[in-house]
């Protein structure tokens, strides 16, 4: 690496460092002034402070806004110091496609497993995740993808006793 | 919100599920494994009750009773659940005094009826709460733990807001206007232990969990609070009899009882009515209530029904009185 | 005595027995090893079975499922960041890093042995000093117990990772996450929105599985190369200097276990964060910890095994379960007619023997089943990442739905599973995180107790406990905090210098 590359590593790495102070800040001045307030329902009397429920939320929203005072006046003051991520592996090329995909599958684990039942939404998004990861060879898609959710299906529900929601195939079992 | 989708979703699968697929026939009830749903998770005692009903039933249904967990917001949550469950017979409730008795009057935005949501079963248990102090403390008996509560200010623990033994502390302070402060704790293992170190002055503990400390001596046990003293305690009094005019009449006791989601077929609750009354007559579940210092219980369906009204209006009346309530 | 020991010895030397314990801990491991699936819920699992066994057979095997749970945790924390339990979180800070750099063999090792010496000696202080430590439990009222916390939230400074205010902010945000949930003294709501879910607060499984497990496997689909594969036919081990050299942290670790473990409440994931913590304090390279130190995976599982032992303490002294596994074991005593607490010492000491016997035989007996679930689950490294993750991902989401049957948990997975990439790729250490969140109930509930018990704050020093435990407060926050300013110190010149040169 050149020296001009670490330079402008340190000063991407230095705003970087800003921008999330400067967010945790107004994150914590959200919560102070909005979240708290809404969120917390207070009794009507409490003899000493420390026991109202907002005592300690309110103290550890203080005390995140400060920390992130401090990170902030560090970032801009004191010289960078460089993550330790791994840069040489590198972000995937078609990466925006690939998270919007996997969101989309992460999704489907959240809304499906009701209506299809837990073992065919695990098939789906299992063959599916081996695709995008690179496997080609339909024997090992199918085979393992329709193979081990079946069996950890079997294992939970009839070994561990917990009976997964199997949507429409309810009355299969 | 989100609950109300999900029951929406629940209740149209479950009648698209009644049109293609059947109901079961009450003739041949039971054909496939049954659930029984716990609100309370692995482990504790209501749960360690339910393995029990569970693998009774299992035998006298010759068919597998498993027991789903699901705990969350003092048992509230299973129990909306179970309300929602379909009502064939294979989704079964354990109902306890929390659910179906002190949840109702605590909690403001309930999402099930106790009473309209349910089809009761048959009562199972009852287990009495008893007052404990401490083997050091220096009240002898009731009467003098109340004098003395009514110039100092005492302390009581509890396994957590809204159980029978926090509203039994609640209801000895309300009828009696002693000074006492509340000191929630999780489980009633924790505030035993306070009570043994004498950080909390009293408890109104259920039986069991007090029970092995009573008998080593540790803490002593100056009434139950039912009606009719317990067979595990012959010589405590009940508050009741004490002769003071505010404790008569005092009554808080923890229970559970079989249930089903209602709307469940008359037969099927015949059916479980009468295969619960073979597993409360078994040995092995004397055994357990025995160990666990409950009282089997028993009855028909509609004896449970009246048994629930009772509860639901005599705890309504304490968190009233308490003015203990849940936003 | 020796008469009561001597029909001890025959009550316990029975085949039942025998294979009662060595089924416990299998079945334990196994269990274990499942994310979603803990040492709790296995217990529960096997307590049916217990109810036409024989005492001594009966509580044999919840105790040894429950030993086998506490290590079994461990073995997928380290193979792919996923705890089996929470305990096992403070074993993948190095456990991971570990197998990533294909040494994942040592690292299961590793944590086996330090788990059979952390519960050996966890069961000779049970059967030992049982009645003297017992007296701990008692000395701890809510102010002791509060200043305890403390103390383990400065372990917090330990695992920040490479940024401090970051790390502190980590466990700032664990600790706003845990006051999610209905309040405990006023039952009113907080954070929870009306959402019936959250009335409970979150459940610690799910976020557990999401903050660790998850960004694993989302980071994987967004590098452009797989970020590693652990090399096939894993040859390595533990080598005895390596065993030696961290034997003095697995005794240590041992004794956290055993003084965390006989205070109900506080539970096996304290007594891990601290034991790692102490570890890294007194290393002399303390800054390979976090980046695959065999050292670090030895600390926390000797703190959460030593814990195993431990709350048996009061279980069996007081009559006290500890936390919900013992609850269990101490209904399974209850429904054979026994009543653990000190009458159980006078009326049916050699019932007491023949279990201690039983307790002392299962480190041998986990140690050879901890050897043999090595060898089977150590192949899942063998399985190449993108057939592997995909898998894990499967395993999260089944495990989160089984902790409470509810899909609700699921949401609260992945949502964590967001949060924890997030941080990482702001190089946030999640472990503070965690921390805060586990220990956040116990911080806040105890000063709020104390608080109801006693007008007046003089109650927080009220005893010499409570004073032992603020000067160690303020010691290890003072050391801590200067030791970390002094290694940016350091990294900041050889910065300097680099960039002068």
């Amino acid at each position: 690496m050149s020296e001009t590359d670490t330079d402008t590593d340190a000063r991407r790495g230095r705003r970087r460092e800003i921008i999330f102070a400067v967010l945790t800040i107004l994150a914590a001045l959200v919560f102070a002034f909005v979240v708290i307030p809404n969120g917390v329902t207070r009794p009507a009397s409490v003899k000493h402070l420390p026991l109202s429920p907002v005592f300690l939320p309110y103290v550890l929203t203080i005390s995140v806004g400060l920390f992130a005072l401090i990170h902030f006046l560090e970032a801009i003051f004191a010289a960078h110091i460089p993550g330790e991520d791994d840069a040489s592996l590198g972000t995937h090329p078609r990466w925006k496609s690939r998270l919007l995909l996997l969101v989309g599958l992460l999704a489907l684990y959240l809304l499906m497993p009701e209506r299809l039942g837990m073992p065919l939404t695990a098939i789906i998004v299992t063959i599916a995740l081996m695709a995008i990861g690179g496997e080609r060879r339909p024997l090992i898609l199918l085979g393992v993808g329709i193979a081990v959710p079946v069996l950890v299906y079997l294992f939970f529900a009839h070994i561990a006793q917990v009976p997964l929601p199997m949507g429409l195939f309810e009355d299969w079992m | 919100m989100k609950l109300n989708r999900r029951t929406m979703i629940g209740a149209v699968s479950a009648t698209a599920m009644l049109a293609f697929g059947g109901s079961a026939m009450a003739q041949d009830y039971p054909t496939k494994r049954i659930t029984l749903i716990v609100p309370y998770s692995a482990g504790g005692a209501t749960d360690v009750l339910a393995r029990q009903v569970a693998d009774g039933l299992s035998q006298v249904l010759d068919e597998t009773v498993t027991v789903e967990n699901r705990p969350g917001a003092g048992a509230t949550l299973g129990t909306t659940q179970a309300a929602n469950a379909r009502p064939d017979g294979y989704t079964l409730f354990m109902g306890q005094v929390s659910s179906h008795g002190i949840a109702p009057a605590v909690y403001k935005n309930l999402q099930y009826d106790p009473v309209e949501d349910f089809a009761p079963i048959k009562l199972i248990m009852s287990i009495p709460n008893v007052m404990v102090v401490n083997e050091d403390s220096p009240y002898q008996s009731a009467e003098e733990f109340l004098e003395a509560a009514k110039s100092e200010n005492m302390t009581f623990g509890s396994s957590g807001v809204g159980s029978s033994i926090h509203l039994s502390g609640e209801m000895f302070k309300a009828s009696t206007g002693a000074d006492m402060t509340h000191v929630p704790f999780r489980g009633s293992g924790e505030a035993v232990l306070a009570l043994l170190s004498g950080d909390v002055d009293v408890m109104f503990d259920n039986l069991p969990s007090a029970m092995p400390h009573i008998e080593s001596g540790a803490l002593r046990a100056l009434a139950v609070t039912t009606p009719e003293r317990s067979e595990h305690l012959e010589d405590v009094p009940t508050l009741d009899e004490l002769g003071i005019e505010e404790l008569e009449g005092f009554a808080a006791r923890s229970w559970f009882g079989l249930m089903a989601p209602a709307g469940t077929d008359d037969a099927v609750v015949a059916t479980l009515n009468d295969a619960m009354g073979e597993v409360l007559a078994s040995d092995s579940f004397k055994k357990f209530a025995d160990t666990r210092g409950g009282q089997i219980e028993g009855g028909s369906p509609d004896d449970f029904a009246a048994y629930i009204e009772g509860e639901l209006s005599s705890w309504k009346a304490v968190v009233d009185e308490a003015g203990v309530t849940v936003e | 005595m020796i008469e009561n020991i001597a029909t001890g010895f025959e009550m316990f030397f029975t085949l039942a027995n025998l294979l009662a314990i060595t089924a416990g801990v299998c079945l334990g491991v196994t269990v274990g090893a499942i994310p979603g699936l803990t040492a709790t819920m296995a217990v529960a699992l096997a307590l049916p079975f217990t109810f036409n066994l024989d005492p001594v057979t009966g509580i044999l095997l919840l105790v040894g499922v429950y030993k086998g749970g506490v290590f079994g945790g461990s073995i997928t924390a380290i193979l792919i960041r996923a705890p089996g339990t929470p305990a096992a979180a403070c074993t993948l800070l190095d456990g991971y890093p570990l197998a990533q750099q294909g040494q994942a063999g040592k690292a299961l090792n590793m944590a086996l042995y330090a788990s059979c010496i952390a519960d050996f000696l966890s069961n000779l202080s049970l059967i030992f000093f049982a009645s003297l430590i017992a007296g701990l439990a008692l000395a701890f009222g809510p102010p002791e117990y509060f200043w305890l916390i403390c103390f383990s939230l400065t372990v917090v400074i330990s695992i920040s990772g490479s940024s401090l205010t970051k790390g502190l902010i980590s466990g700032l945000l664990g600790l706003l996450t845990s006051t999610i949930g209905l309040d405990l003294v006023y039952g009113t709501q907080r954070f929870t929105f009306d959402n019936f879910n959250l009335m409970g607060g979150v459940s610690y499984i799910p976020l557990l599985i999401g903050l660790f497990a998850l960004p694993e496997v989302i980071d994987f689909y967004m590098r452009k190369v797989a970020p590693f594969t652990v090399k096939t036919a894993d040859k390595s081990r533990v080598s005895l200097a390596e065993l030696k050299s961290s034997l003095v942290t697995i005794v240590r670790g041992s004794f956290i276990g055993v003084i965390i473990g006989t205070i109900p409440g506080a539970g096996a994931t304290a007594a891990a964060f601290l034991s790692y913590g102490e570890a890294r304090r007194t290393s002399k390279s303390p800054e390979t910890f976090g980046k695959g130190n065999i050292e670090g995976v030895a600390a926390s599982e000797a703190g959460n095994n030593g814990v195993a032992g431990a709350t048996l303490i009061p279980l069996l002294a007081l009559g006290i379960p500890g936390d919900v596994v013992t609850a269990v074991i101490l209904g399974a005593f209850m429904l054979q007619g026994l009543t653990p607490g000190p009458l159980m010492f006078q009326d049916n000491i050699s019932i007491i023997y023949a279990i201690f016997i039983g307790i002392m035989l299962s480190s041998v007996v986990l140690l050879g089943s901890g050897k043999l679930a090595i060898r089977y689950f150590s192949r899942i490294a063998d399985i190449p990442r993108h057939i592997l993750l995909p898998i894990v991902l499967m395993f999260c989401v089944f495990g989160s739905y089984a902790v409470q049957s509810q899909m609700f948990d699921v949401g609260v997975m992945l949502a964590f599973g967001v949060l924890g990439y997030i941080m990482m790729k702001i190089d946030m250490a999640a472990a503070p995180f965690l921390m805060g969140f586990i220990l956040g109930p116990l911080f806040e509930d105890n000063l709020r107790r104390s608080f109801l018990i006693s007008e007046d704050v003089t109650i927080f020093f009220r005893s010499p406990i409570c004073w032992i435990f603020i000067v160690i407060t303020v010691l290890s926050a003072y050391v801590g905090v200067r030791r970390e300013l002094r290694a940016t110190r350091a990294k900041r010149s050889a910065l300097r210098t680099s960039g002068a040169a």
